[in-house]
């Protein structure tokens, strides 16, 4: 057994657990967490290994004699670089005749994991996974097992993937006691399909093959006191041919196939480098977050989002490659649209550090002219967009920068191919500077926070490239390396600044959403039942809906009362019927008891569920006293009031937040009316209506209209929102760092659609039209959707029972529009979204 | 003499003691009866120079106004050639006139204890 720590470091500062090092001083709170998941001492992954698809790299070996090919288990960290939708297949496991086409492998295709094996090109077993992984953002934890010795079929193979079990398709079941290749005297590699020269571009880390066990995944993995799945020390046997590969010796490329099993089953590299440049491939981007007494610390590093950037019909889309490290783009003759990528990380605060490294430049537009260029920014809601709007780039041909979209101005010097550009970027303090070749430009001085070369950023900024804008009467190829700090620097970021991963992102306020909201799938019983949530918090507001069946959305609230329900999908007053709607507020959750809303035997429901503050309070902060149940922590508080308008004008009402709320959803209670919705994306006087599929509404008519304060919302003489002598409901949201998000975005009427940067995988979605063609309320939530492409959608607006389209990639860092049509990917049309967090991006997996 | 009050205080000395803990109880850090004094207690490491096998350590307190010997920590696990950081600053803790911090390993001579405290009379 190889022993992971060594050394015995007392140190007088604050201990840490040091990657680099191992020395192994440990806290009595890391010993706690660690045991938590049985993995004490802690085990950390150190490096991974990047896997250039483009050049061809690979991990190869050849047993010197077979061993079991019956049963083996193969388990490794993966994350994904180019992502591609059909072939060649992404090979991360595989052993291969090329001659006769027999061969076992284990490979993404069509983002669909498969377990494969032929005999002289005859399928043998061919599973694949229901679920389709794309998400560039973050890291799988793949384990592959196969037992052929299994009486029964389907326990033969299997797939996981983060913990879970897949759903496999089934092609073909292997026969009993089936020996394919694995094991075998053939060539094995790591990262190639040599039968069709295919390979895998992206990450490993930590890679585990078990000759002769078949394991589950508890043997490499484990769920943290966070709730996360995380790495843990394999501490079993072997087995003959088994391997432990875990890339931390970078000393030469030999050295990186390095089997840690203490078998010496050491794997040889090809197409690797460990010469410093762009080609770099030994990484500290691992599945899991550790100081390591360096400035860039080690985690899920940033790369290029290959998720944005791809942009209206017709423009050119960039090619990614060498783990989205790398970006290329060509423009033809004259074309029109551009495109940019950011980073899979975006952040609104702290100090970060970047560098991207000039690559081909050909075709090049005259100077003065919008170019490539390296880029700090807010991602575009439009589609047809080449750079972030709001956002500073340093162009290549004239050194200039362009700031939010004006005309570019003189900064610094040009660049080209094989110039290095730093970039600083202090969301601190919302400046950005530029360096070329370690020089900082204009005599800007990060450190210090002078002579930078824009001011005043703020909202949530990624950093990337601007590639290809608009052609010359010729083509125009660009193309970029970045390094995020993955790999080695080549010059020293400013004192103060940090490498772009999740261990250096902050800490969110809410570590684990689910105490704030969940979503809770349950069936009735038309009796009384509990319905428990995972988070174990008691919800102050819930909202049922019937999964099978057409039924009434049911919402019931602490302020208002039990067995008092108010319905989306109608303009109907509150109705009380005891036993119907949710009937108790539990310490972990609800109670229903009958009716279609909540509980009707034998219809299948989800509950969504927001933890407000308890026993309301009374507000005199508005015009309008209030009562407040608020929960500031997560941004959410319930409001209920009585209307005071006879005629247009504006009241205000204390909501009981510190921020002002992005979204509000009203109902007047005693009255019949719609669902206005106020939403921060809005324009000013606009509102949506939740029960209807109109677009955005103006209700100047009915007075002015404002956006919330810190303290208080505005109400006008809208039906629903401010009419005398109507008791009202407010159910107000507020976005929360790693939590909550309200934005907008623009169609792009493509099945790859936009990509929406939440900061956290999200649990629950909802998004509506307010431009083109009108259309109903969305909702998905990933407790029905338990993976992609997540299909299920419930509708606000009507009583239907849950229909199934495929629509969007729930992501460890947001959300990507999958289809086009009026649902919610309309060209050029508008739409607005809210989201609630099952895992902050810190913490995430991908997904 | 009683143990002084902190608030007022004439001597702070700062002293460390080490101890290769044995099979069965040994004091590690002894504040003698009416010695006058008061203990702050900042670091407690707790590292295991054994190169393979992990041990087992028990650190106890006996709270001499109290009368009695309550765990500290209970047989907790430091591997080989690393150090288990029991007690740091951000957990200090006082130990009054006749107060005893003493400990034991799953073997002995087996994992070294290292004890950096304020000595305040």
């Amino acid at each position: 057994m190889t022993k992971r720590y060594t050394g015995g470091v007392v140190s007088s500062a604050v201990p840490t657990v040091n990657a680099a090092t191992a020395s192994g001083v440990f806290l009595l709170s890391q010993q706690a967490d660690a045991q938590a998941k049985n993995n004490w001492p802690p085990f950390k992954v150190e490096k991974s290994l990047r896997f250039r698809a483009a050049n061809s790299a690979y991990l190869s070996r050849t047993p010197a004699a077979a061993s079991n090919r019956k049963t083996w288990t193969w388990s490794g960290w993966v994350k994904r670089g180019t992502i591609s939708a059909d072939a060649p297949h992404f090979a991360l496991f595989s052993c291969e005749t090329v001659t006769s086409q027999t061969y076992t492998s284990i490979y993404f295709v069509a983002n669909k994991i498969y377990l494969d094996t032929a005999a002289s090109n005859v399928e043998t077993m061919r599973v694949y996974t229901d679920a389709v992984f794309r998400d560039p953002s973050a890291w799988y934890h793949v384990v592959a097992v196969f037992d052929s010795t299994q009486a029964t079929a389907t326990n033969r193979r299997a797939i996981y993937i983060n913990g879970v079990l897949q759903t496999l398709t089934v092609s073909t079941n292997p026969a009993q006691n089936l020996e394919p290749l694995i094991n075998s005297t053939v060539e094995h590699s790591i990262g190639r399909n040599p039968l069709n020269g295919a390979y895998f571009d992206g990450y490993m880390a930590d890679v585990n093959f078990i000759d002769g066990q078949a394991l589950t995944p508890s043997s490499f993995g484990a769920t943290d006191k966070d709730g996360n799945w995380s790495p843990i020390a394999y501490t079993g046997t072997y087995g003959q041919n088994g391997y432990y590969i875990n890339f931390k010796d970078a000393t030469s490329t030999t050295t990186l196939g390095y089997d840690y099993s203490g078998n010496g089953n050491h794997y040889t590299s090809s197409g690797i480098s460990v010469t410093t440049g762009t080609t770099y491939d030994s990484m500290i981007d691992v599945p899991e977050d550790q100081s390591d007494g360096t400035a860039n610390n080690r985690g899920n590093y940033a790369t290029l989002n290959s998720l944005h950037g791809q942009s209206t019909s017709g423009w050119v889309t960039p090619t990614f490659s060498n783990g989205s490290l790398s970006i290329s783009s060509s423009m033809t003759n004259n074309q029109a649209g551009g495109n940019y990528s950011l980073s899979t990380q975006q952040v609104t605060s702290g100090k970060w550090y970047a560098e991207f490294t000039c690559g081909t430049r050909s075709g090049i537009p005259v100077a003065g002219n919008d170019d490539f260029g390296v880029v700090v920014g807010i991602a575009p809601t439009a589609a047809a967009s080449y750079c972030p709007d709001i956002g500073v780039v340093y162009k290549a041909t004239n050194g200039q920068v362009r700031i939010d979209g004006a005309s570019g101005t003189s900064y610094g010097n040009s660049y080209t191919t094989g110039d290095v550009i730093g970039v600083a970027l202090d969301m601190d303090n919302g400046k950005v500077w530029f360096a070329k070749n370690g020089t900082w430009q204009a005599s800007g001085d990060p450190a210090a926070g002078t002579n930078q070369a824009a001011s005043s950023r703020t909202g949530l900024y990624g950093i990337g490239l601007q590639l290809n804008t608009f052609a010359n009467a010729g083509a125009y190829t660009t193309s970029a390396s970045a390094n995020f700090g993955q790999r080695p620097f080549s010059y020293t970021p400013p004192t103060g600044f940090k490498a772009l991963n999740t261990f250096n992102l902050p800490e969110p306020t809410i570590k684990q959403p689910n105490k704030h909201f969940d979503a809770t799938l349950y069936t009735g019983t038309s009796s009384a039942q509990s319905i428990t949530n995972a988070g174990g918090f008691q919800p102050d507001f819930v909202w049922t809906k019937s999964r099978s069946n057409a039924a009434y959305h049911g919402l019931t609230d602490s302020v208002r009362g039990v067995s008092k329900g108010l319905f989306t999908n109608a303009t109907d007053s509150e109705s009380s019927a005891a036993d119907n709607y949710v009937t108790a507020f539990n310490s972990n959750g609800f109670s229903v008891n009958q009716g279609s809303a909540s509980g009707y035997s034998g219809y299948t429901y989800v509950g969504w569920q927001w933890k407000g503050g308890g026993t309301a309070v009374t507000n005199t902060n508005g015009t309008i006293t209030s009562q407040v149940s608020a929960n500031p922590t997560a941004g959410f508080s319930i409001v209920t009031y009585t209307g005071t308008l006879s005629g247009a004008g504006t009241a205000t009402v204390g909501h009981g937040l510190s921020v002002a709320p992005s979204m509000i959803i009203f109902k007047a209670r005693n009255a019949t009316g719609s669902w206005p919705v106020q939403h921060i994306s809005l324009a000013a006087n606009n509102t949506l209506n939740l029960s209807g599929t109109n677009l955005s509404l103006d209700q100047t008519s009915n007075g002015n209209l404002p956006k919330p304060t810190a303290s208080v919302f505005y109400t006008n003489w809208t039906t629903g929102m401010n009419i005398s002598g109507q008791t009202q409901v407010a159910y107000c949201f507020a976005p929360i760092a790693g939590y909550s998000a309200f934005g907008s975005y623009v169609g792009n009427g493509s099945n790859s659609g936009p990509f929406i940067y939440t900061g956290f995988r999200p649990k629950w979605i909802l998004y509506k039209a307010t431009s083109g063609s009108a259309y109903y309320w969305s909702i998905y939530d990933s407790s029905r959707n338990t993976y992609n492409v997540a299909n299920k959608i419930l509708y606000p607006n009507t009583s239907d029972a849950e229909e199934t389209y495929a629509y969007i990639d729930i992501l460890s860092n947001g959300f990507k529009i999958i289809a086009s049509g009026s649902n919610g990917n309309e060209s050029g049309s508008n739409y607005v979204y809210a989201a609630f967090a099952e895992t902050p991006f810190k913490y995430s997996r991908s997904s | 003499m009683a143990a002084p009050n902190i608030v007022n205080v004439a001597t702070i000395k700062g002293n460390t003691n080490v101890a290769t803990l044995g099979a069965t109880t040994g004091n590690i850090v002894t504040n003698a009866a009416s010695s006058g004094k008061v203990f702050k207690i900042n670091t407690v490491i707790l590292s295991n120079f054994d190169g393979t096998t992990a041990y087992d350590a028990t650190l106890t307190l006996y709270s001499a106004r109290a009368g009695l010997t309550k765990n500290l920590v209970s047989t907790i696990s430091v591997p080989a050639d690393a150090s288990l950081v029991v007690l740091d600053k951000t957990t200090a803790l006082y130990m009054e006139e006749g107060d005893i911090l003493a400990g034991f390993a799953s073997a002995a001579s087996k994992i070294d204890a290292t004890v950096s405290f304020e000595e305040i009379s």
